[in-house]
């Protein structure tokens, strides 16, 4: 059965670009030497609720290094899949083992009434790191991405492109390799989109951190990964009656009552994931270097299926 | 003539209009009294009560100092006591089905039957009257407070648990910042409560009166239940003058606290779809 993280995993120690010498420890290099290739391992995962998965059989393998992006419809439970590898919803079959998961949720989740500052320092914070070493870890973190002069500022106060850097600073400084990215860039107008993506480029996938985004952009997901997946329907035919088959009825009941569920779904069918079409070149490049109108047409057709 | 814009003339009727609204009550209140010379003991003219406000002031300033002190230290209390319970019933499911039916069943006892039985358990004096105050004022702070943790971002909360913050840590680092426009609201309420049940501790007798301390006058309450026996109208409904206008100046400053925590904290709901 599955091998789940049952409690949120504890915060582990931050980005080591931006540690200070307490931080910069005996015991985070010990921690570096045990670092795993492998950041995620799935397979055959579902999630859901009870006989009404959202996610069914789905198998991703993410490593250190790597940005694996996820494209599918709205509503098709990309967002339950991210909850699952981060450990916030129990898989309910299948095995997971991922390394601790720092989330960057869709709507940014910062307090409004904070400072850039006080909203990026809060994984260190909630890591018992003192005020006064926080606070100077989020700073170096938001100049590094170019919030500098905003340091002090409420984040209610800034634009939609400052309050994602401030949300990925805070992403970064919880210290742990594995980012799941769900959609970080949607609410952002395309010139901000563009300087994001450099940004979002630099930071994934270095020294040991790998990735996964979930987007419905097709030329962010070709800039940024590695590897594409598609999350869709599971085909009819390849639906066999699952293991709790006979609670049908109660467990839709469940679902409806509690309207749409994490990340629900539109369509009464589990999604899986499938790989997506290769991409030619490097992350970093456009979509048309990546194979262009080729990976569109295999994607359009793999969503249409 | 020059066209005077019309946010400016709304701006104007928002201030003038109370006044007028007040004039003309106080007007007819005055024509009444003078065309159907009710005698004063039964209604007192506005004019009358005006007197009364001056030539008792010593000691209506006195009975006003006993009731703000008591709303004062009352509130002082009940706040934190407020903001602790909301805490408690947000961060535990168990709490909020234990404390849920005591806090509600605790604001259906009316305060007449409450405050005698208070003084029996407590006797009279200060302690009798901020545990009357503090009973009815921490209510509307718990409840206000418990619905704005409730509404905070659930973004900021999949965050918080992806941090694996504790109870403690989501109020110390973020809940209990975010929930402050909403304690203020609850203050907002409590201390029109606070005056209302300080007003009912000295109607019951908590306050120490003549016979446990000569030189107490009590306050605001105490002065009303007074004054109509020794059949001086004019200075009850002086009294009841102060107690208004008391009220209102709690409310309107804290309001102009709420507005500025609510400046800081732009809309904690930020859903776009």
């Amino acid at each position: 059965m599955s091998v789940t993280p049952d409690a949120p995993p504890p915060p582990a120690a931050p980005h080591p670009e931006t540690m200070t010498s307490r931080l910069g420890s005996a015991r985070d290099q010990a921690a570096a030497v045990r670092v795993e290739a492998q950041l995620v391992r799935a397979s055959g995962l579902t999630a859901g609720f009870g006989a009404s998965p959202v996610l069914s059989g789905v198998d991703l393998q993410v490593a250190a290094g790597e940005t694996v992006a996820i494209v599918g419809r709205s509503g098709c439970g990309k967002t339950t899949l991210l909850h699952a590898l981060a450990g916030l919803q129990a898989p309910t079959a299948g095995t997971l083992e991922a390394q601790p998961a720092a989330l960057m949720p869709q709507r940014d989740g910062l307090m409004p009434w904070a400072s850039a500052r006080d909203n990026a320092a809060l994984p260190l914070r909630i890591a018992r790191v003192p005020r006064r070493e926080a606070r100077s870890l989020a700073d170096a973190q938001l100049r590094e991405l170019g919030l500098g002069d905003a340091l002090g500022r409420p984040v209610g106060l800034l634009s939609g492109g400052m309050r994602q850097r401030v949300a990925l600073a805070r992403t970064l400084l919880t210290g742990r390799r594995l980012l799941l990215l769900d959609e970080p860039l949607a609410a952002v107008d395309a010139l901000t989109r563009g300087e994001l993506h450099q940004l979002l480029l630099r930071h994934l996938a270095r020294d040991g951190h790998g990735a996964v985004l979930v987007t419905h952009d097709l030329d962010e997901a070709a800039f940024l990964a590695d590897r594409l997946f598609v999350l869709a329907p599971v085909p009819e035919s390849a639906e066999g009656p699952g293991p709790g088959h006979a609670g049908d009825d109660a467990a839709s009941v469940m679902r409806s009552a509690r309207g749409r569920p994490a990340g629900g779904t539109t369509g009464p069918g589990p999604s899986t994931l499938l790989p997506g079409p290769a991409l030619l070149g490097q992350p970093g490049q456009h979509l048309d270097e990546r194979g262009g109108q080729a990976v569109r047409d295999a994607l359009l057709t793999q969503l249409a299926a | 003539m020059t066209a005077v814009p019309s946010s400016r003339i709304s701006e104007a009727w928002g201030v003038l209009a109370p006044i007028l609204v007040i004039a003309l009550l106080l007007a007819a209140w005055q024509g009444y009294v003078a065309l159907t010379g009710v005698d004063p003991i039964v209604l007192p003219a506005p004019t009358d009560v005006a007197s009364a406000l001056w030539t008792d002031r010593s000691l209506l300033l006195e009975a006003l100092w006993q009731t703000a002190r008591v709303v004062g230290l009352g509130i002082v209390l009940a706040a934190p006591l407020g903001v602790a319970v909301a805490a408690l019933v947000h961060a535990s499911p168990i709490a909020r089905r234990g404390l849920e039916p005591l806090l509600v069943g605790s604001q259906a006892i009316p305060i007449p039957v409450l405050a005698p039985l208070v003084v029996v358990w407590l006797g009279f004096g200060l302690t009798t009257q901020l545990v009357i105050v503090v009973i009815v004022a921490f209510f509307p702070v718990a409840v206000s407070t418990r619905d704005a943790l409730a509404k905070l971002s659930p973004e900021t909360d999949l965050v918080l648990r992806n941090l694996g913050a504790s109870s403690l840590q989501r109020l110390r680092f973020v809940e209990l910042r975010g929930a402050l426009p909403g304690v203020v609201t609850g203050l907002r309420l409590a201390v029109v409560f606070a005056v209302i049940g300080a007003v009912f501790a000295d109607a019951t007798g908590s306050t120490a009166t003549t016979a446990a301390d000569p030189t107490s006058t009590g306050g605001l309450g105490r002065v009303v239940d007074d004054a109509i026996p020794q059949l001086a109208t004019d200075r009850a409904f002086a009294a009841i003058v102060l107690l208004v206008v008391f009220s209102l100046a709690l409310f309107w400053s804290l309001g102009v606290v709420e507005r500025v925590a609510k400046r800081t904290s732009p809309r904690p709901l930020r859903r776009t779809s």
